[in-house]
């Protein structure tokens, strides 16, 4: 007998089922297997809201559920009181560039900025107004000015890059809590999502030198880690999906800039130099093991991720940074739809008769029109799945046997993947090496 | 009238009936030897002749015996066996005996050889001239070693050993002297006159005669009877050999199949049989040996032995003397011939390549290399040219210690015999591969198998090859097993072999049968020591199936992650390997993460060895191991690992259970008031917030505008409100009451939930 399921839970997960994607909620109710991961990524969690910090490559192939595991990860987090960041990298979107993608990338992820309380993104004034409230609290308690209380707590972040122009603007945000301006919070949140593009508007507005740039993406995320525990939360778990954008990148300077922040992060998460903040970033093998456009093409970043070499015949070492997922098998795909049944179910006695029996028909069914890839490549295999329940669901009087035969499953092939071209001029390229050449 | 002529007609008839009765008196002895023991062969004998007493018992002739002296017509002939004659009845009997001497004819005093045509076929002493009589006398008194005599004339002295030897001496119960002495004088007269092809056929024939009749007198086992043999025709001697064994119960002795072999005129002997004798007769020996251990066994047929005789002479030529021997006649059997002719093809078979480049007007320049073309029988280590023998202990010094040992390829050629020519062709290198492997050894890369002739210089390996030598036809085939242990050391090498991909490499090796696994063993050496490109196994890679592709694949994959890392050339390296197997090199990224994330399930997998399947039916087959999908397309779950799974499943549900748990301990933080509202249920707000809180319950949904004129009011700022009035009611109710924020829209149940509590 399974849990209870909230109906909100409930809708939020079979509505994203039948659209093709990972449920924002309640995620935890369909999660199959992956002990030793889920474990492991449970400790990083709690690493990070014990001030240290960590990274985590979440490597699969396409249906291994990389985006699954990464929603996964990030409601642990939110129930362990961490602020969340999450977005996926795209050509305009990354970690690295010159001409705003980068700054782009921070504006997303800060967007997607979760807390326990709003987990569906939006949070940074949350985070920020808790903060100052917090800080009234504290200035009410020991008599003195919210100013000062601000100005002190706000400076351990001023040792860092940017940190004093970001105690700026939380100050700014005080003040204009205090004098009712709504326009400078604004600004203020502006500010702070990089949503600036000049320095000089920043200057007229907020009276700060600098803004998130390209250059700063990292800097700013370590400062909103550290801000988001002086807030009062446990640490910040940024969460970036779709790295292969970084190996489907053309330049190999455009590439190799990109590796070298991940770099910085690895090392800074490696020798402890910062602290309450976590990375989880998922991407395909292709984007790991190539030795041309992947990281393995960038040697000391290679090299920091290399696997355990005592972790070899039977035994495993989930310590290393790199988490591999395998894509599902039958039984997987088996025990998931039986998830998927009860969650439809709601949890309790079964109103609907759908039984074991039926699943395996299902999969029979699913094999015979699109072969393997229904369960390894599962996404319109469980579409189908949710569906053939609702219509069992509405029409009381109909049988599984007649239905399952007739539903439709459509293979779900990965988009293929495009180079991205840069049009940025990074210098000449090592690709390059076939380019037309004059005497 | 006509009664009186039929009476007298009729006794006339009778009279000349019995007149001829009289006549003809046959000559019918019969006789025993009797065996002094079980083991002797006890033969039973009759003798028959259709000889005409009379025409000879009229005559008044003297045989001198071979010391006898006698003077005729002024010569002195001192060495006998001849008849002799005065008297004058016997003077003109050219029908009676031709070799009776009759001292009353004329002789002239200067001796003549006959000219051609001269004596005729039928020569007589009383027929020949005077002249050609004085050249007769003239060899007879020189002791009959003028090997140029006339043939006739030789005829003439051979019809008086005939006579006296069928007429008078025969039959006997014991072998006699004087049958020695003719039977001595006619195997001195055969040696000497060779070239007489007649003179050799009657003369043979009568020496074997007189053999075969002395065999049958004596007791104990037989002699194979001295050659030389003939084709068509089965000596006397074998014959009676032959049904003696098959009498006696015994296997027939490997000489005496191969000369039954040899004269059988069912049996023909091809052109490899005839140029090679001597090896022939080796090949022969082994195969009888191999097929009949010991020798043939003839069950005993009930057709008996006998020996018949046409004398030369004229005045015997159309009778025959007959033996019967009681002895089975072997010659008229088919199987044991049949079987015969069967060894006789194995042994020509064998011989056939030696032969064919003995033939061959490239037999100079093969040379000693040709050596290398003779059947393993003819290499074994009794039988081996010395040449040979230099190469094969060369070899076993070199293997002393190990099994198999990299060298130049110069060496082997040093150690056995440098061209003629001094270049090595191919077909040296073929011949030496081939030696090599009838002498138990083995060289890598093998020419006969993978086309490439080492240069000098080229480092070889040669090796102690297992249960002989590999078809080199039935292994040039690809065999998956090989493909894939090949192209694993190439993957392996790619970034140094290291221990854990060794071990893999020695476990698949374990799938090979042994002679293919000394083989495979030796290969992979000389690739250790010299890394060969890509191309070498590319063109075996593109005759394997499908399947066999495939799991070729997988096993690189495993020996790519064997030690743990995938380093980038190890990529390279499976790159290439793929593209050499047909397959989409994009693919490894995925196959090989899918290989690493699998974790134990694929060390379990591991744990035996990839089996691959050979196209071809042999020995070495292996079956693809099972998969998960059944090939006609149905579902089939282990229940163990879905057992193994749901188990994995419910560990992480206790997990993730803890963090989504509603009683999580809530982390007390600086501003959280400490009042204990267990008791009442109610979430852990303060003042202000509860008052806004309750406001909200009322209110259900409000605009954003208002909310933060409430939170002004009561001096909280609109954001943090929602967010500790959230964190409150998740650490009492462990879900959200405000839902969104703008408008400000509260979760129906819980917000019920909390009224409750209020209320």
């Amino acid at each position: 007998m399974s849990e209870i399921i909230r109906s909100r839970v409930r809708d939020t997960i079979l509505q994203a089922l039948s659209a093709g994607v990972v449920p924002r909620a309640g995620i935890q109710h369909i999660q199959v297997g992956r002990y030793r991961e889920i474990k492991e990524l449970l400790r990083d969690i709690d690493r990070i809201s014990d001030g240290g910090a960590g990274i985590r490559f979440v490597i699969g192939d396409y249906g291994s559920g990389k985006t699954f595991f990464l929603n996964l990860v990030r409601e642990m987090a939110l129930q362990r009181k961490l602020v969340t960041v999450q977005a996926d990298l795209s050509p305009g979107l990354r970690l690295h560039s010159s001409s705003g993608q980068s700054r782009a990338l921070y504006s997303e992820l800060v967007r997607g900025m979760s807390t326990r309380s709003r987990p569906d993104g939006g949070a940074l004034a949350s985070v920020v107004e808790r903060f100052v409230t917090t800080a009234i609290l504290q200035a009410e308690s020991n008599k003195c000015s919210p100013d000062e209380v601000i100005t002190s707590r706000m400076e351990s972040l001023t040792e860092l890059v940017g940190g004093f122009d970001f105690a700026a603007v939380i100050k700014a945000y005080w003040e204009a809590c205090d004098d009712d301006d709504s326009e400078r919070k604004q600004n203020a949140i502006r500010w702070l999502r990089g949503e600036f593009s000049t320095k000089t508007e920043a200057r007229q507005i907020l009276g700060v030198r600098t803004i998130v740039d390209d250059s700063t993406v990292y800097d700013h995320l370590k400062l909103l880690a550290l801000f988001c525990r002086l807030a009062g939360y446990a640490g910040l778990l940024v969460c970036i999906d779709e790295l292969v954008s970084i190996y489907m990148l053309q330049n190999s300077i455009a590439r190799k800039g990109n590796f070298e922040v991940l770099l910085r992060v690895v090392n800074d998460s490696i020798q402890g130099n910062t602290s309450g903040i976590g990375f989880v970033l998922a991407g395909t093998p292709e984007f790991l093991q190539d030795h041309r456009r992947g990281i393995n093409s960038h040697e000391a970043l290679s090299s920091r991720l290399a696997g355990n070499a005592f972790a070899t015949g039977g035994l495993v070492d989930f310590t290393g940074p790199v988490i591999r997922l395998q894509n599902l098998t039958q039984e997987d795909l088996f025990i998931l739809l039986g998830k998927v049944r009860d969650v439809f179910c709601g949890g309790e006695e079964a109103t609907l008769e759908f039984p074991d029996e039926a699943i395996t028909a299902f999969m029979r069914h699913c094999m015979e029109r699109i072969g393997e890839a229904y369960f390894r490549t599962p996404r319109t295999s469980i579409r189908s799945f949710v569906q053939l329940l609702s219509v069992l669901d509405q029409n009381p009087n109909a049988r599984w046997q007649e239905l399952v035969s007739q539903t439709e499953v459509e293979a779900d092939t990965p988009m293929a993947l495009t180079e991205i071209v840069d049009d940025e001029s990074e210098g000449k390229t090592e690709d390059d090496d076939l380019a037309a050449f004059r005497l | 009238m006509w009664f009186w002529f039929v009476a007298v007609a009729a006794v006339i008839v009778y009279w000349l009936w019995k007149q001829g009765e009289k006549s003809k008196k046959a000559t019918e002895q019969s006789g025993r030897v009797e065996g002094r023991s079980g083991d002797e062969i006890t033969v039973s004998f009759r003798i028959s002749s259709d000889f005409d007493e009379k025409r000879h018992r009229g005559s008044d002739a003297d045989w001198l015996r071979a010391a006898q002296v006698r003077a005729i017509s002024g010569r002195e002939i001192a060495c006998g066996l001849i008849y002799v004659s005065d008297s004058q009845s016997d003077e003109r009997s050219r029908w009676r005996d031709p070799s009776l001497i009759n001292t009353r004819l004329r002789v002239a005093t200067v001796a003549e050889l006959p000219r051609k045509g001269e004596i005729g076929y039928w020569p007589s002493y009383a027929a020949l001239s005077p002249s050609n009589r004085a050249c007769y006398l003239d060899w007879l008194a020189s002791g009959r070693t003028d090997e140029s005599i006339d043939t006739g004339l030789l005829f003439v002295f051979f019809y008086g050993l005939e006579r006296r030897a069928l007429d008078e001496l025969l039959p006997v119960t014991v072998w006699s002297a004087e049958l020695d002495e003719i039977r001595a004088e006619t195997g001195r007269l055969l040696a000497l006159h060779q070239e007489s092809g007649s003179f050799q056929g009657y003369a043979g024939s009568f020496l074997e005669f007189l053999n075969c009749y002395e065999a049958s007198l004596a007791s104990g086992h037989p002699e194979l009877p001295a050659g030389p043999f003939f084709r068509g025709r089965l000596p006397l001697g074998l014959q009676m050999g032959l049904g003696q064994f098959v009498r006696a119960k015994e296997p027939i002795p490997v000489d005496w199949a191969f000369v039954w072999a040899q004269c059988d005129p069912s049996i023909s002997l091809r052109t490899p049989a005839r140029r090679c004798k001597e090896e022939f007769a080796k090949v022969f020996a082994a195969v009888y040996h191999d097929l009949f251990g010991s020798g043939l066994k003839i069950p005993e047929n009930k057709t008996l032995l006998t020996i018949k005789y046409h004398p030369a002479s004229s005045a015997r030529s159309y009778m025959m003397t007959d033996i019967s021997l009681d002895l089975p006649d072997v010659s008229v059997l088919k199987k044991p011939i049949d079987k015969l002719r069967n060894v006789v093809e194995l042994a020509t078979d064998k011989l056939d390549e030696y032969s064919r480049a003995l033939g061959k007007k490239s037999a100079k320049d093969l040379g000693d290399y040709s050596l290398a073309l003779l059947p393993p029988e003819l290499l074994t280590e009794g039988e081996m040219p010395k040449r040979v023998k230099s190469l094969s202990g060369f070899l076993a010094q070199m293997l002393r210690e190990s099994d198999r040992q990299l060298i130049p390829y110069g060496k082997i050629i040093e150690a056995y015999s440098a061209p003629s020519d001094g270049v090595l062709s191919r077909k040296h290198s073929q011949c030496i591969s081939l030696l090599l492997a009838k002498l138990g050894f083995g060289v890598e890369p093998d020419i006969r198998r993978d086309g490439h002739a080492p240069a000098m210089d080229e480092t070889v390996c040669v090796y102690r090859a297992v249960d002989g030598d590999l078809d080199p036809k039935s292994t040039a085939a690809p065999n998956a097993n090989e493909v894939l242990l090949q192209m694993g050391l190439l993957l392996s090498g790619a970034d140094g072999e290291s221990p854990e991909e060794r071990a893999l490499l020695d476990r698949q090796m374990k799938l090979l049968p042994p002679r293919n696994r000394a083989r495979m063993e030796a290969r992979l050496c000389l690739l250790r020591s010299e890394p060969k490109s890509f191309s070498s196994v590319r063109r075996r890679a593109k005759d394997l199936d499908g399947t066999q592709k495939q799991a070729v694949a997988s096993f690189l994959l495993l020996v790519a992650a064997a030690d743990g890392k995938v380093t980038k050339a190890e990529i390279a390296a499976l790159s290439k390997l793929y593209k050499s197997l047909g397959l989409d090199p994009d693919s490894i990224h995925a196959e090989l993460h899918s290989l690493i994330a699998s974790g134990q399930q694929v060390v379990a997998r591991e744990g035996d060895p990839v089996r691959v399947r050979n196209e071809r039916k042999t020995s070495d087959e292996f079956g693809i191991p099972e998969d998960m999908v059944d090939a006609d397309g149905t579902v089939t779950l282990d229940s163990e690992l879905v057992q193994k799974l749901q188990a994995d499943t419910e560990a992480v549900g206790v997990i993730l259970g803890e963090v989504f748990a509603d009683d999580s301990p809530a982390e007390a933080t600086d501003d959280d008031e400490k009042a204990d509202d267990a008791d009442d249920g109610r979430p852990n707000l303060n003042q202000a917030h509860e008052e806004l809180l309750l406001e909200l319950l009322r209110l259900e949904e409000l605009p954003r505008d208002r909310w933060n004129t409430m939170c002004e009011a009561r001096g909280l700022l609109p954001e943090a409100a929602v967010e500790a009035i959230n964190e409150a009611i998740l650490e009492t109710f462990d879900d959200r009451l405000i839902l969104e924020t703008d408008p400000i829209i509260i979760e129906t149940d819980v917000g019920k939930l909390c009224r409750r509590v209020y209320e």
